[in-house]
């Protein structure tokens, strides 16, 4: 009897580990294997509102391909990803570098640049949808009046649309990402800068030959990030311009909303997401292998 | 901070002395000066346009401070706009998140670190993998699988239990923990199993407590979330009285009945709780962010 108790105890300190992963593997298996894995199977059927119906092979992807806008929905998130490499990703960088030259007073910026990421997602959408308003209301038109400038029509503007949705989105990761990039440059050893300056390297040279390749490693993996993240861009578009003007400012990410739950035409969402993913692989490899050059190049 | 000569900045002290760099470094502050200017002028914009009456909102032209502010005004705006039911829901969805989001990963990252047992390499570098998987990509699948959730064939709809587990299938937050637990030495666990403690409560009792730093992080962020994310509470939860703030913003923004003051209310009030964390959790939140940075 005692033994039996010692053995079925001994049984249960062995599968005790797997009881307590059970939760991480259910929860993994259901929001991200299974549906990854499922929609691109069922990408592949024919769909009934979403009942998974028959097999129609490539059918739902000629619909997405063939699809008049596809191209210029694909234009626009190439463009999104471009602004955002413009505008998101050097801002940081030039914040951080800023501060980190700063005698006093760092913390204060640190701090204050940071707090619009404090301001949740949705609300800043909506804040800066109201600035850019188009009519005398708007506080950037009112802004504008003010130096005797005609109101503009910013989101509404087929040009301007795309670069005002990205600084939307800058605006609140920007401290973030130069709180990160302040980290790292804390982290590079002064008896680098002070080797330079008995070499005699300019200020500028420091900052090219030693500030840039200390960073590096994180600089590519924040840019590949930023690729991948905008890249996806679906609730800025839809807060902001619902894609408009005249489909200016639509996603691919949007557009896979748009067809799973607007037209109802859940096999081309599913098609689309599909060929999200594997543009975003190729993204991905794109990443290792600068990751490798940039590793190649430090030793 | 160090305020002596060896500072890690590229200018050095006698650079500083030289006209061109003082030039630049007051063309630093300048420059950071405007950006701290823009990061909060926005919000402040807000806050002061939900605090006007609704006569002076629509005024031509447009005030930056309201002329007088009224609180009796805006708690009857407030009594208006009809959400408590709404920013209740937000809490408890903001809970329960961070719940689910803790005991899942924490568990995870724990048996990844200090239990490791056969066949569970596959598993981490699965969910190593995992970490790097778009996610816009699952929205449709996973709308269907809360429709009509394998094995059990149950709808979620109209329940936070989505919510919950999407929180909880972190992949990013279970290495978290796992680095971690890591630095935990394996002899505070040993011990802990010698006095006959089982694994569940070496984890509770031992584990958790060591890990204040990785939990606030990692919980500041997942409280945070509900009240900043509107897409898929809006396509589960129908329920107009069970929607978070973050649905409603989306839902009233085309809304004609709307005024201004009220929409910018809503605003303000979905600003609040994550100010609240900010001012209390700001060294973990700066810190934090390291945290999650070294590991990346």
């Amino acid at each position: 009897m005692n033994k039996l108790k010692h053995q079925s105890s001994k049984l249960i300190y062995k599968i005790s580990p797997w009881i307590m992963l059970f939760p991480t593997i259910f929860v993994l298996y259901f929001m991200i294997w299974r549906p990854q894995i499922m929609g691109f199977v069922w990408s592949f059927h024919e769909m009934n509102g979403f009942q998974v119906g028959e097999f129609c092979g490539l059918k739902n992807y000629m619909e997405v391909l063939n699809e008049p806008a596809f191209l210029s929905v694909f234009v626009n998130t190439v463009e999104y990803v471009l602004w955002s490499m413009v505008i998101g990703f050097v801002l940081p960088i030039i914040l951080a570098v800023m501060i980190n030259e700063l005698r006093r007073g760092k913390d204060f910026f640190k701090v204050t640049l940071y707090l619009p990421g404090i301001v949740p997602g949705i609300a800043v959408m909506v804040m800066w949808y109201f600035m850019f308003y188009p009519d005398a209301t708007g506080l950037l038109n009112v802004l504008l009046a003010k130096i005797g400038v005609e109101p503009l029509e910013w989101l509404n503007d087929a040009k301007m649309t795309i670069p005002l949705i990205v600084i939307t989105k800058t605006w609140r990761a920007a401290g973030g990402s130069a709180l990160l990039y302040f980290t790292a440059l804390q982290g590079i050893k002064t008896e680098l800068y002070e080797a330079a300056i008995i070499d005699g390297a300019s200020v500028v040279k420091r900052f090219f030959s030693i500030t840039l390749p200390q960073i590096s490693g994180l600089l590519v993996l924040n840019f590949v990030r930023q690729i991948i993240a905008v890249f996806q861009i679906s609730e800025e578009p839809m807060t902001m311009t619902g894609g408009g003007p005249m489909g200016a400012s639509m996603s691919l990410g949007y557009q896979i909303y748009r067809y799973g739950f607007i037209s109802g035409r859940v096999g081309c969402a599913l098609a689309l997401s599909v060929l999200m993913f594997v543009m975003l692989v190729v993204a991905t490899l794109f990443y290792f292998y600068l990751n490798k050059k940039v590793e190649e190049n430090l030793e | 901070m160090k305020k002596t000569s060896s500072t890690t900045g590229i200018m050095n002290s006698s650079d500083l002395k030289l006209a061109r760099y003082k030039c630049l470094y007051g063309f630093f502050i300048a420059f950071l000066v405007i950006a701290c200017l823009i990061s909060v002028l926005p919000t402040l914009w807000v806050v002061l346009s939900a605090l006007k009456s609704t006569q002076e909102i629509y005024s031509i032209p447009a005030t930056f401070f309201p002329k007088k502010i009224d609180v009796a005004g805006v708690a009857e705006v407030l009594k208006d706009l009809n959400i408590t039911s709404n920013i209740i829901c937000t809490f408890i969805l903001s809970v329960l998140e961070t719940l689910s989001m803790i005991l899942v990963c924490g568990l995870g990252g724990y048996v990844f670190s200090k239990l490791r047992t056969k066949g569970m390499g596959i598993l981490f570098m699965l969910v190593v993998w995992t970490m790097m998987v778009p996610g816009t990509m699952r929205l449709v699948p996973l709308y269907m699988t809360f429709v009509d959730f394998p094995v059990f064939h149950v709808s979620l709809l109209n329940t936070y239990i989505p919510m919950c587990l999407l929180a909880a299938a972190n992949s990013f937050n279970v290495v978290l923990f796992k680095n971690f637990f890591d630095s935990i030495p394996g002899s505070l666990v040993e011990s802990a199993q010698l006095d006959g403690c089982n694994r569940f409560r070496i984890f509770l009792s031992i584990i958790i407590p060591l890990s204040v730093p990785a939990i606030a992080f990692t919980s500041i962020t997942a409280f945070n979330a509900p009240w900043g994310s509107y897409l898929m509470p809006m396509l589960v939860i129908t329920n107009e009285k069970l929607q978070p703030i973050p649905t409603i913003i989306f839902r009233l923004k085309n809304s004609s009945a709307m005024k201004m003051n009220s929409y910018m209310l809503l605003l303000v009030i979905a600003t609040i709780p994550p100010t609240i964390v900010f001012v209390f959790f700001q060294k973990q939140i700066m810190g934090g962010i390291n945290v999650g940075a070294v590991k990346g």
